[in-house]
């Protein structure tokens, strides 16, 4: 999807709006908030929710980190992803509601 | 084995076939990203008593309409890998051909004359059997200059480092007769061309031996007389379409060379 310098997709906004509310999370925790924020509705496919993950962490709207091996070994599961919103992205997700004219959230995600 | 495990085994598959032959930590960071997400959505369905199948199918779903972002995304990455920078070494070698391309050339030119003029005088001893006679004496004449002129192009590469104005006087004196030796040579004119034009410019008040303006202006003008008289070798029939086309080929590769090394 083309869009204007400065906006934010559809699901780009949903990802910073759910990100704000969950602090840190991972890549499965966010799709599952993603689906739960907008009533029932299917997960986000993988390719769109770590694509779009990835241009906010390239925009650095949104930062991440590994998590301690340590950690997922105790728990025996893969180590996680975790990302946090940034204050630019913070700023991003504000202009955003505030500005007419930019992309607004569907009802709906698809995959992008 | 569930259902939820065969499809993640496949999902898995379908992610290392996409980050095949991604740079390293862009292609594995993914692998973890997914194998973790893959996990935790297995983790999820136990916790709350979905049945496995409707858990492969979720899995499966996501899988399949994320798939055309993959595929964008692979193909982003590859893109960013070609236009990455590349190594310090490279580059400095780059740079250093870019700068000295036309001096490769030239190179070239006088070891081309070196071994044509020792061919000629040997071959010419080899056929009268005893040595030079009267009879291939112009022969032999002829190779000694060639292999003279040779001779003097390398001395005048090598003379650039002491006083460049006198040894370009050495490499374009030098190059002049290896524009008689065959159509094939003609090209080569470039670094009579340039060297020409680089004495001309400090001889004309260019900023001086090692100033950047006189070299600028005899690789331009030497690489456009180049590319003209190969152009005009081809079009005229004298040399073969794809010998031609390919020496086009190498000077649009010099073009470029300097282009990338142009400063931003």
């Amino acid at each position: 999807m083309r869009r204007k310098p400065g906006t934010l997709l559809p699901l780009e906004f949903d990802i910073l709006e759910a990100g704000i509310g969950l602090e840190r999370f991972h890549g499965f925790q966010l799709a599952k908030a993603l689906a739960d924020q907008s009533g029932p509705r299917r997960l986000t496919a993988h390719g769109t929710l770590y694509k779009a993950l990835q241009r906010l962490e390239d925009g650095g709207l949104l930062s991440s980190q590994w998590e301690d091996p340590e950690v997922a070994a105790a728990e025996g599961r893969p180590r996680r992803r975790l990302y946090q919103v940034t204050g630019l992205g913070e700023q991003a997700l504000s202009a955003s509601r505030a500005s007419p004219g930019v992309t607004r959230p569907r009802p709906r995600l698809g995959p992008a | 084995m569930s259902a939820a495990d065969r499809a993640a085994a496949l999902v898995s598959w379908w992610v290392a076939t996409y980050t095949r032959q991604l740079p390293g930590e862009v292609g594995e960071r993914r692998r973890a990203e997914i194998a973790s997400d893959l996990w935790e959505h297995r983790s999820a369905g136990r916790q709350d008593r979905t049945a496995a199948i409707l858990v492969a199918w979720s899995i499966l779903w996501r899988m399949a309409a994320g798939m055309p972002a993959d595929l964008r995304w692979r193909s982003g990455q590859l893109a960013a890998a070609h236009r990455a920078p590349p190594p310090e070494r490279e580059r400095w070698l780059l740079q250093a051909l870019a700068r000295n391309w036309w001096l490769v050339l030239a190179g070239l030119v006088g070891m081309t004359e070196v071994v044509v003029g020792a061919a000629i005088v040997l071959g010419a001893a080899t056929a009268t059997g005893t040595g030079p006679t009267e009879r291939a004496g112009p022969t032999v004449g002829g190779g000694i200059l060639i292999l003279g002129a040779g001779l003097i192009v390398l001395l005048g590469i090598l003379w650039r480092r002491r006083s460049p104005n006198a040894g370009m006087v050495l490499i374009v004196a030098g190059a002049i007769p290896a524009l008689l030796l065959s159509p094939w040579s003609f090209p080569l004119a470039v670094v009579v061309v340039a060297g020409l034009a680089f004495v001309l410019t400090v001889r004309a008040g260019g900023r001086d031996a090692r100033g950047r303006s006189a070299p600028q202006l005899a690789m331009r003008l030497g690489s456009h007389a180049t590319a003209l008289s190969v152009l005009y070798l081809v079009l005229a029939g004298r040399v073969p379409v794809w010998p031609g086309l390919a020496l086009l080929g190498l000077l649009a590769v010099g073009y470029g060379l300097r282009r990338r090394d142009r400063p931003t």
